[in-house]
């Protein structure tokens, strides 16, 4: 069912009268993000750089980041050359109070030759007005180390 | 110095002007640290007790499955199938969101249930504050553990 982009468009409006939707709304959105945030991440972390707004907040292991520059910034300085992200769980929900998702990604992370570590990413993204782009307003990065 | 909340927020207030605490994340994480704290301790003595955090919109995803409501998230608590828990904490994160009063929280940490090995959990939160009080209610809330066979 649904395969190609525009019928799953037509099948979420579908299902939206019968309250299935909101959730599968936010799953769609959640999984192609993930997805591309974490290719893109892997193959060229410089290009992550428009996703990310003059509010946008990043945390990454502790220390925070404000805005695409010192964000892009961040991301361009980390230390290892080769990266891969493998994701095991992504949980999205919609907020209330604003158009917003909160999403939760679980995951194991390989940084050149070392081993793979689990990592968790939190982020929120807001839809631009008038576009059908998500961008990240905040987002959370921690890695699991066995001496935390 | 700033060891008691009223303290701490006369503190916050009187560094807004020089500069130094505007740090709109150090407020968040005195925020985060307290409720964190609470809520997991208490969890852990008797999570019945956390029923008064939820309201009817909070939506709580748990090991994938989704809860929505005070009633519904409180049975799922509840329901949990064991006797003894215990969370460790080891970070706790936290922003506040610019589009609505509200702080993200993400938490790292292990959790040991009855005899088991601890595991590796993950946990989101967004809080909100109720209009007119200083209470935080738990809007929306993402729970993971790390189990060797994901």
């Amino acid at each position: 069912m649904c395969i190609l982009k525009f019928s799953a468009m037509l099948c979420i409006a579908f299902f939206i009268g019968s309250g299935i939707a909101t959730d599968i709304h936010d799953k769609v959105i959640a999984s192609s993000f993930v997805k591309q945030y974490y290719q893109t991440f892997d193959e060229n972390r410089s290009h992550l750089a428009m996703l990310y707004r003059e509010n946008s907040q990043l945390h990454f292991e502790g220390t925070v980041h404000t805005g695409r520059e010192e964000i892009s910034q961040k991301l361009k300085s980390l230390p290892f050359n080769k990266v891969q992200h493998t994701v095991s769980t992504v949980d999205a929900q919609p907020m209330i109070t604003s158009q917003a998702v909160v999403l939760a990604v679980t995951g194991q992370l390989k940084a050149d030759d070392d081993l793979p570590h689990y990592f968790s990413e939190t982020f929120i993204l807001l839809q631009e007005n008038g576009s059908n782009s998500w961008v990240i307003s905040n987002q959370i990065f921690r890695l699991y180390l066995h001496n935390h």
